[in-house]
């Protein structure tokens, strides 16, 4: 059996759950205080009402309604307190809070069960027409059930309720404290068709949430915990692209048409991932883009370049600048291309319309510029959508998409759609321009690039008619030197090279001339040593003749004499 | 204050839920608990009247409400056992 899906709405959720919440079934959120649980419901039915015309009803166990209310002020969300007079399905986009808080004041007095709930629940659902139900805090009333087998039952009950009334229910509950007495709600995950658990994490400088699908009867989720977010107008979800990827063979890489860029990326953009190219007007996002999507088309692959208020000739003439020629793509077919205006259209149409393109062309690289240019026209918020569900369809058809998003403040952090794609993107890169000695030079941050081992370095994007290229920043003091400083820094490095060049010849000179010297006197005192050894041997030599000379004398005298051998007889007689 | 001949008027609701047993557990006890004692009491079926259930706020059953005299008191559960809620179901 197939169980098909609501979609909540909630940016990134839908894509997590692989479609939505289950139609018709229990789904169980749990989270600690403050995880944003009652935000989610809130959010799911204000979507309900607001895009998909399914009225929706809150129900509050733990907060009084007016204090819901003004929470969901805060977001922009209308939420009206029940009451008998409501008007036919959400009037005005309201959602009614039903107040079921437990009252101090009662009394507890044997068993009891929640027919009430489900009675009053059919009730609202009849008057409003209710699609989508939410129980926010219902653990305050089950613990009010002092035995975990009649927790269960109701539950249970809940869920059967929620299946023949078709009316697609979420429970919001306090996940049970690690390490607590309490048994918590653990078990209720074993028992609905879908469990979601929010988890708020102190962090340094805030706080940081996340959401994970624990489980999604009858169809895949991602397992992955992805990063939460609360934003003014309610809970968008991140990394929404990562999961998919686990499914996938490690993609491969395309050049960006950048070479440096490439070895910066640790390889290119990885194939069918999204890339994010931000940055103040002229910073050359278009210039990367149509970088990439030459890159593309040289290597006989199909590009879709879409742009946004400015005619492609114009594009063209701009890139051609750079060395960068677009116009033999579309000669030989592969490359199509597109000048949209703005305007006019609603955010679904002009969804549809790049679908239709894309469906057409069957491109492998899609380059839109500037996606920003929605935000003016169909508001932020569904900008941001939009440009998420673009990911979504390029990434179903293994399509590499580059997006391009304007700037126009400098503190670009509060601009809605860029935080929203920024989260999704696969790749994000930053361009911007610094200025220094009044000069302005473009420079380029990767800030992030999943499953790249990608360079942190800041580099300076250099144009000119021989195409771009990225040249190395230098850090000096801590200040990043670009352009002219650049070129002065490089010059005054050759200059210093060439001395410390010199410097070393002459030492080595030095060295070599000391060493000739040494040598040739070594020679001379050898030479000398020899003379002295051919003297001595000949004084030896002719001491040696003169005595073996002498000795020959003496022995001769004695011989002449006779004298030795009758020594005695000189005294004796001899006169 | 003064003594008189007529207690101060007992008015009842009791929320139930179809012939649960905690329903019938709870009208069980709770006629025990009136026997002698001179009171109005109004039995709401939730099952039949869901509308009721959801404009008088009742979640759980069964619930017994003591509408008069005022304050207004609730007491959830089969009333078991029956004496532990007289004291709320009389006092003040």
């Amino acid at each position: 059996m197939t169980i098909s899906k609501m979609h909540t709405g909630i940016p990134g959720l839908d894509a997590i759950t692989h479609g939505g919440l289950p139609m018709g079934r229990l789904t169980l959120v749990t989270g600690d205080t403050g995880s944003g649980k009652t935000i989610l419901g809130l959010q799911t039915l204000v979507q309900g009402v607001g895009r998909f015309d399914e009225p929706g009803v809150f129900v509050s166990f733990e907060e009084p309604p007016e204090e819901v209310a003004a929470h969901a002020r805060g977001f922009g969300w209308r939420v009206v307190p029940w009451s008998g007079q409501q008007a036919a399905p959400g009037a005005g986009g309201a959602i009614p809070a039903i107040d079921a808080c437990p009252s101090p004041d009662t009394m507890y007095a044997g068993q009891f069960d929640l027919s009430g709930l489900l009675a009053a629940l059919t009730a609202a659902v009849e008057r409003t027409s209710a699609k989508r139900v939410v129980l926010d805090g219902l653990d305050v009333l089950l613990d009010l059930l002092d035995d975990p087998r009649q927790r269960r039952r109701e539950i249970l009950r809940i869920a059967d309720w929620s299946r023949t009334s078709r009316t697609t229910t979420v429970i919001t509950a306090k996940e049970a404290e690690a390490g607590g007495a309490q048994e918590g709600y653990e078990f209720l995950k074993y028992m609905v068709s879908s469990a979601i658990v929010l988890k708020l994490r102190p962090q340094e400088g805030g706080s940081e949430r996340t959401v994970r699908v624990l489980k999604m009867r009858g169809s895949r989720h991602s397992s992955a915990e992805h990063p939460l977010i609360i934003r003014d107008s309610g809970i968008v979800i991140g990394d929404v692209g990562s999961n998919r990827r686990a499914y996938e063979a490690p993609a491969e890489h395309v050049s960006s048409g950048v070479g440096r860029l490439d070895t910066m990326l640790g390889g290119g953009y990885h194939r069918g991932s999204s890339i994010l190219i931000s940055g103040a007007p002229g910073t050359s996002k278009t210039t990367l883009g149509g970088a990439f999507i030459d890159a593309a088309c040289s290597r006989g692959e199909r590009g879709l370049l879409i742009s946004f208020d400015e005619a492609f000739a114009q594009i063209e003439r701009n890139l051609a600048s750079v060395n960068i020629h677009l116009q033999r793509h579309v000669d030989s077919g592969l490359l199509a291309t597109a000048g949209l205006r703005t305007g006019r259209l609603s955010a679904e149409e002009h969804f549809h319309q790049i679908i239709e393109m894309v469906e057409a062309h069957r491109p492998d690289a899609l380059v839109i510029d500037p996606i920003s240019a929605l935000d003016k026209v169909v508001g932020q918020e569904l900008a941001g959508d939009l440009a998420e569900r673009l990911i979504d369809e390029a990434k179903g058809r293994s399509i590499t998409i580059l997006m391009t998003s304007l700037l126009e403040s400098a503190n670009g952090h509060q601009e809605s759609t860029k935080a929203q794609i920024s989260s999704i993107a696969d790749t994000w890169i930053q361009l911007s321009f610094a200025i220094q000695n009044g000069e302005r030079n473009r420079a380029l941050t990767i800030i992030k690039s999943r499953g790249n081992d990608h360079s942190n370095q800041v580099r300076e994007l250099v144009l000119s008619d021989q195409g771009i290229t990225l040249v190395d920043v230098y850090a000096q003091g801590g200040a990043l030197l670009m352009g002219t400083a650049r070129l002065e820094r490089e010059q005054t490095d050759r200059m210093e090279e060439e001395a410390h060049r010199r410097e070393a010849e002459l030492a080595e000179q030095e060295v070599r001339e000391t060493e000739a010297r040494l040598r040739a006197r070594q020679q001379e005192i050898e030479a000398e040593l020899k003379t002295l050894e051919r003297r001595r041997q000949s004084l030896q030599g002719a001491e040696a003749a003169r005595q073996s000379r002498r000795d020959e004398v003496r022995q001769r005298l004695l011989e002449l004499r006779h004298a030795d051998i009758v020594p005695s007889d000189r005294d004796g007689k001899g006169h | 204050m003064t003594e008189g001949p007529t207690p101060p008027a007992l008015a009842l609701r009791l929320y139930i839920a179809g012939e649960t047993p905690n329903s019938l557990q709870a009208l069980s006890n709770l006629r025990t608990l009136l026997e002698g004692r001179p009171h109005r009491l109004e039995i709401v079926d939730v099952l039949l009247f869901p509308e009721r259930a959801l404009e008088e706020g009742v979640f759980v059953t069964p619930t017994l409400v003591r509408v008069s005299p005022e304050p207004e008191r609730s007491i959830v559960g089969s009333l078991t056992p029956p004496y532990s809620v007289l004291a709320v179901l009389l006092g003040t």
